[in-house]
């Protein structure tokens, strides 16, 4: 018998629980078809940053971006996004478009009960404070908001490529917090060669304030405009191991992970599908392959750009399923052409985490597996 | 507290304590204090079994036919899992002394 209460081993012990359950969760949800439970809008390619990791502002001949009106027919007209529980907006920077209002509006009247969330920079606090009051005038309610923090300070405005980019994130979350509080914020780090000293200060920064945080590896966007391309050392990947390691210790910790594993399993699968998460991104910078369980591109994630093009995977933007705006939407969708590359997608072994794809898989997987879980405990 | 158990002797896990197998080994959570106790797979098997009740002849018998071990080694390993689950409060007796 070993005395253990060491946070270091306390998250590999749930973790290979956790690893358990998603294993016979995948087991258990292969085969399950659910249809399109999320709609990703990137509505304009504007942005006032220049992020590294970014294609959007290399545009040189990006359009208007869609519209409402446009975005009204092609829902209108759309049977296959009727079960849509999802749905973020994004570009570009959103708050930029002056059709951002009544696009997010539409969606809300479109979908009720979805959660609705909108990805921005934050950066413009007066922009973003009238454009939330502009939403709020319209009813629009239960709006979550998803940005970037990718360092602290400098470092972050220089993944932002702007000078003052994180005073500005500071002042929309200062402002968010005064005018609009119990407004879910989220957080999310791009991993990249050069700021993964930055991770656990951004963590830290986020928990102190109680937003949520995730990150994700640097994406190369094939076939699409970069800035710059990102190469990785063994020693940059093992510190960020290392940084997510320490996440890992304080989110156990702090979440009383080893109580849930113990008294509340079935209750608890968002804090298993976050810690699962972690654990694989852990994993996949300390050499191991990518875990991803069946990431449903083609399935259950529908992608739009702002010209409408169909696209079912963030990696492979430049491969587009179809045009919505030209086709419609569940034409284009069903097309041989969008089948055929949601095949193509389900084969595919990239080395690919990232949040917006990997936590719904892995909720998945989980919930599959906490519903044929007995409650072993033996609870005082 | 250091003799071996009694082979009559039966036990009951604490009711202050939750615990779980974790693929083949257990973890047993000391709710009062937050410290938790790994168990391998065998010292696992022992504390599933007494906790239902099995004396200690019975659980050193039934473990040592499930995993092939001398009985003798059974017993000895038992006995001093035994005296660290009790030193720990993790186990007590099924009835008060």
């Amino acid at each position: 018998m070993t005395r253990a209460g060491r946070a270091e081993g306390l998250a590999d012990l749930v973790l290979r629980q956790v690893r358990a359950w998603e294993e016979q969760g995948a087991a258990l949800a292969a085969g399950e078809e659910e249809g399109i439970r999320e709609l990703h809008l990137e509505v304009t390619h504007r942005c006032d940053m220049k992020c590294v990791m970014c294609h959007h502002w290399l545009l040189e001949d990006a359009g208007p971006g869609l519209s409402a009106r446009e975005l009204r027919r092609l829902l209108d007209k759309s049977r296959l996004l009727d079960r849509v529980e999802t749905v973020v907006v994004s570009g570009g920077e959103p708050w930029l478009d002056p059709e951002a209002v009544p696009i997010i509006a539409l969606l809300r009247e479109r979908f009720p009960k979805a959660s609705l969330g909108v990805l921005s920079h934050l950066g413009s606090a007066r922009l973003l404070e009238a454009r939330l009051t502009e939403l709020a005038s319209l009813g629009v309610a239960g709006l979550w908001l998803g940005s970037s923090m990718d360092g602290v300070g400098a470092a972050h405005d220089r993944m932002r490529g702007r000078r003052g980019a994180f005073r500005g994130l500071e002042a929309g979350l200062d402002m968010l917090g005064r005018r609009f509080p119990g407004t879910a914020v989220s957080l999310n780090f791009t991993l990249t060669p050069d700021n993964a000293s930055e991770l656990w200060p951004c963590y830290a920064y986020a928990r102190d304030r109680g937003l949520g945080f995730g990150a994700q590896l640097v994406v190369e966007h094939q076939g699409l405009p970069a800035s710059r391309r990102f190469r990785w050392t063994r020693a940059g990947l093992s510190e960020a191991g290392r940084q997510i390691a320490l996440i890992l210790e304080d989110l156990c910790r702090s979440a009383g992970a080893l109580e849930a594993l113990l008294l509340r399993p079935l209750e608890s699968a968002g804090l298993w599908a976050r810690l699962a998460y972690w654990g694989h991104l852990r994993d996949l910078c300390l050499g191991s392959k990518p875990a991803m369980p069946d990431c449903m591109a083609g399935r259950r994630y529908a992608m739009l750009d702002p010209e409408g093009g169909l696209f079912f995977c963030p990696v492979f933007k430049h491969r587009k399923a179809g045009n919505c705006l030209k086709e419609g939407f569940d034409a284009a969708w069903r097309s041989p052409m969008a089948r055929a590359l949601a095949a193509e997608l389900s084969r595919c072994r990239k080395r690919c985490w990232l949040n917006c794809v990997a936590h719904p898989a892995l909720d998945r997987v989980l919930k599959a597996a906490l519903r044929d879980e007995e409650v072993p405990v033996r609870a005082r | 507290m250091s003799k071996d158990p009694r082979q009559e002797e039966t036990f009951r896990h604490s009711p202050d304590t939750a615990w779980r197998r974790v693929e083949d080994d257990a973890v047993v959570l000391d709710l009062r204090s937050g410290v938790y106790f790994s168990l391998n797979d065998t010292a696992a098997r022992m504390w599933e079994l007494l906790g239902e009740g099995l004396d200690a002849a019975e659980v050193a018998e039934q473990v040592s036919e499930e995993y092939g071990q001398e009985l003798s080694e059974v017993r000895a390993d038992l006995g001093g899992l035994v005296r660290q689950l009790r030193k720990e409060g993790l186990l007590l007796p099924s009835s008060p002394a």
